[in-house]
């Protein structure tokens, strides 16, 4: 019995293990041999994710969180970098627990110490008393979701004596108090996915990281979140429909927004509320279409979404606060770099033959077979909205004369992304796996 | 694979990177001249040669007489729109040259597609060259021009794409009128019909003279392909319900195109809104459905591309001379410039359908096969011509004859060897079409 548990939860255990070495590194001055500690504990995580036979989400998180780590690693602050990773462990033991469990109290345990990994990055990296206001805010109004999600767990227990996922199960459908505690607990998981109204705080939240947290935070809580969802469907259908409308509101405002804002950081945070919103209506396709489409997706979202934050990472390192006008002729001071960052942007726009339109094909194909024919429409109406911000980077990057100075990217970086959006414009081969 | 390679020459090796581009360009062109005698001497011929199969996506190339007609177009106006710019762009070359061939490569796979999804791939795809052709080699709106094609294009695009959904997963069927209007709204975008024609002028206009050239030339016949391949075999039941809709859009546009641009004073514009008045003739044409009407429709694709190409090479030469396109700008060219004068008049009489000229041949099919569809259609038909000469005579009244009102014309330069070469080239098309037309007429019989 225990020896099946430590199997199960052996990728686990072995986070906590490395970070309890990453608070030695931390503590101890010497930061020798940190590097190889990090690349090994990869290692023995993919290990222990294939001897747990953990499924393939957990996989696409944890080679996305290496991927984030160690591609910023390179135009890193190397002296910051121990303090960061402790983190990004934490993050990733939330994240595990967050799909393993099937118990309400641990999904909600973990989630606020993902929600508390994040407070603190964010707050790491305040430099000015007045940049804190967002930052607080994003913690009033997240430490309010928590409560109120912890309300709708205790709701949900009061009725059924139950706190694993079976309870929705239990849980008699007319009582008022059923309904009453899935609102809440759609609303609470509402702010952890940015449904509207939430979505319109995150962009000054955005605003405030840096770009190293931000890739972070855009990519592997929201598809922790979306996993949950996906495998809470089976227990409790009924938010399949209140998500959908959200999502659809959401997109729509979240897209309207994006075009009349000029700085690059809150436009890519509109971006991905965007395609959180499109990966959302994954969830409502049946097995095993979901899953596939659900993956896929976010294989194709993890390479194009982190591409683009590698290819602007320089900038974002000499000026937080990066407006469009400031990349202006991107083209004629860096060709490779700006070739990249087109190959991305024209990926997150879902211009074929980029990857990024066939995740999005592949989900509306899907979504149109289930019957979802007026859900495709919509979304393909607001895809031609969110154009309008997507236009901006090409506008600047290409067709505006020389602004910038030339800057100094080392080259594997360079041509590490430049491959990054050449796999990002052939990534639709992969589709092949998933059909 | 030229595109690959301009990428690593320098910026500065003008003359290198416009021989490269003109080589890689003039490839397809030989393969495709190749392909035409090949369908000359077998008109039932289809060449295969790419297929995929993905579970229930099918990606399959193949090229058949009617492909071939356009992809032959394609591969005729791209080298000569190199070989023109290479006195008409003097910026970012090595871009310019790179997205010309990559529209030339998309274009080509686009009139191969012979399955809904890689038609679709290539349908959007064309957006991406022509976005930054406008964008950065464009006139002084160059701005608001771009939005309004790429908009009008991603809405076209979306459209499309709702409905190849639909019929890939089977919910729309051959009777599907919801399908049907989704293909039509988004082809008559791109043709483009009254009244989703406003992005054209703005966008020929903007476009550098090399963008204005595939623009009127290739661009266009994307939706009237998609009307050809896909629109009438998919949905033929709706089709003969609205049929008599479309016909009646299709006339208004042909008068509507002609009376717009008589209107103008922008000789650029001007040839333009000529453009939605020829392709309303290619609709009526393929929407009569007769064998006659198709043919019509097929031959007015290729001589609008080539007619319309020559007139926007024209304007672009007595652009380049006198950095103006307003008619009022001009008159009396003719004494200053009588090789320039020669094929202006006669571009301009092609576009009239004058009896000689390739337009004749397509613009009497069609008017033929609207007499053997309904005779009202055909009477109507008759006096498109008269309603073309209102602003071809205008457009030479004003350009070439009169005095010389502007003293800064006296002075300019007449054609050169490169610009006469271009343009014999699209005359020889015009007459060769319009006295020899059988050859053609063989392999469009089916």
């Amino acid at each position: 019995m225990i020896e099946d548990i430590l199997k199960i939860y052996l990728p686990e255990t072995l986070l906590t293990v490395f970070l309890l070495i990453n608070i030695f590194f931390m503590i101890s001055r010497g930061k020798k041999g940190y590097y190889f500690f990090l690349i090994f504990s990869y290692l023995f995580l993919i290990i222990a994710d294939i001897i747990s036979s953990a499924e393939g989400f957990i996989f696409l998180i944890d080679i996305g969180s290496f991927f984030i780590l160690y591609t910023f690693y390179l135009n890193e602050r190397k002296e910051d970098f121990c303090t960061q990773n402790l983190f990004i462990f934490a993050h990733l033991i939330s994240l595990h627990l967050i799909l393993k469990t099937n118990s309400l109290l641990i999904f909600f345990i973990s989630l606020e110490l993902l929600s508390f990994v994040f407070y603190i990055l964010i707050g790491l990296e305040t430099k000015e008393f007045k940049d804190i206001a967002p930052l607080v805010r994003y913690f009033v109004i997240g430490s309010l979701s928590s409560i109120i999600l912890l309300f709708s767990i205790v709701l949900i227990y009061t009725r059924t004596q139950d706190l694993s996922y079976d309870a929705f199960v239990m849980f008699n459908k007319i009582d008022p108090v059923f309904r009453l505690s899935i609102f809440l607990f759609i609303f609470a998981l509402g702010f952890k996915i940015l449904f509207i109204p939430f979505q319109f705080f995150m962009p000054d939240v955005f605003e405030k990281i840096r770009i190293h947290y931000l890739v972070l935070i855009s990519l592997t809580p929201k598809a922790g979140i979306l996993i949950f969802l996906y495998k809470i469907k089976f227990y409790l259908p009924e938010i399949l429909f209140p998500i959908s409308v959200f999502a659809i509101i959401t997109l729509f405002f979240s897209n309207l927004a994006g075009i009349y804002d000029k700085k690059i950081k809150r436009v890519l945070a509109y971006s991905t509320i965007s395609h959180s919103s499109f990966l959302l209506f994954s969830i409502l396709l049946s097995e095993p279409y979901a899953k596939n489409v659900l993956f896929y997706y976010l294989l194709i979202y993890f390479i194009m979404k982190g591409g683009i934050f590698l290819s602007l990472n320089y900038f974002f390192d000499k000026n937080e606060d990066l407006e469009f006008k400031e990349l202006k002729g991107l083209y004629f001071t860096d060709k490779i770099i700006a070739v990249s960052a087109l190959l991305f942007i024209l990926s997150l726009a879902s211009f074929p033959p980029t990857g990024g339109f066939f995740a999005k094909f592949y989900l509306l194909y899907e979504l149109f077979k289930s019957g979802f024919v007026k859900e495709v429409f919509i979304l393909l109406i607001l895809t031609v909205l969110g154009f309008g911000y997507y236009i901006k980077f090409l506008n600047s990057f290409f067709l505006e004369p020389a602004k910038i100075r030339k800057v100094k990217y080392e080259k594997f970086y360079k041509y590490f992304t430049l491959i990054l959006g050449i796999i990002s414009l052939f990534s639709f081969i992969f589709i092949k796996f998933f059909i | 694979m030229g595109a690959i390679i301009l990428f690593f020459i320098k910026e500065e090796k003008r003359t290198l990177i416009f021989n490269v581009s003109l080589l890689f360009s003039l490839i397809p062109f030989l393969f495709s001249l190749y392909l035409l005698f090949f369908f000359f001497a077998n008109p039932k011929l289809e060449i295969s040669f790419f297929s995929y199969h993905l579970k229930e996506f099918k990606f399959i190339f193949k090229i058949d007489s009617f492909a071939i007609f356009l992809i032959f177009l394609n591969n005729f106006l791209f080298p000569l729109s190199i070989f023109f710019s290479k006195e008409d762009i003097f910026f970012r070359i090595k871009e310019f040259n790179i997205w010309v061939l990559l529209s030339q490569t998309a274009l080509n796979f686009l009139f191969a597609s012979e399955t809904l999804l890689n038609f679709f791939i290539f349908w959007e795809f064309s957006i991406i060259p022509f976005y930054f052709l406008i964008g950065i080699w464009g006139g002084e709106r160059k701005g608001i021009a771009n939005y309004k094609f790429v908009f009008y294009t991603l809405l076209s695009g979306v459209l499309l794409l709702t409905g190849i959904i639909g019929v890939l997963t089977g919910i729309f069927d051959k009777e599907s009128k919801i399908a049907f209007f989704l293909f039509l709204i988004a082809f008559s975008i791109k043709v483009p019909l009254f009244p989703f024609h406003t992005w054209l002028p703005d966008a020929h206009t903007e476009a550098p003279t090399a963008g204005s050239v595939i623009l009127a030339g290739m661009l266009l016949k994307m939706g009237t392909w998609g009307f050809y391949k896909f629109l009438i075999p998919l949905f033929p039941y709706p089709f003969e319900i609205y049929k008599n809709l479309i016909i009646f859009i299709a006339i208004f546009s042909i008068f509507y195109g002609a009376l717009m641009s008589f209107a103008q004073d922008d000789l650029k514009r001007l040839i333009a809104y000529s453009s939605v008045s020829h392709m309303g003739f290619v609709i009526m044409g393929l929407s009569t459905g007769k064998t006659s009407g198709i043919q019509g429709a097929f031959f007015q694709m290729f001589n609008h591309g080539i007619v319309t190409g020559a007139l926007f090479i024209l304007v672009g030469i007595l652009y380049k001379r006198t950095h103006t396109r307003k008619l009022l700008d001009y008159g009396g060219i003719s004494k200053i410039m009588p090789r320039f004068s020669f094929f202006f008049i006669l571009f301009f009489i092609a576009t009239v359908a004058l009896p000689g000229t390739s337009n004749f041949v397509g613009e009497f099919l069609v008017i033929f096969s609207s007499f053997m569809t309904k005779l009202g259609y055909g009477i109507i038909l008759s006096f498109a011509p008269f309603a073309s000469a209102l602003y071809a005579l205008k457009a030479i009244k004003r350009t070439l004859w009169g005095k010389i009102v502007n003293k800064g014309l006296i002075h300019l330069p007449d054609i050169n060897f490169r610009e006469r070469f271009i343009l014999t080239l699209f005359l020889l098309f015009v007459f060769l079409i319009g006295i020899l037309p059988f050859p053609f007429l063989y392999i469009l019989y089916r």
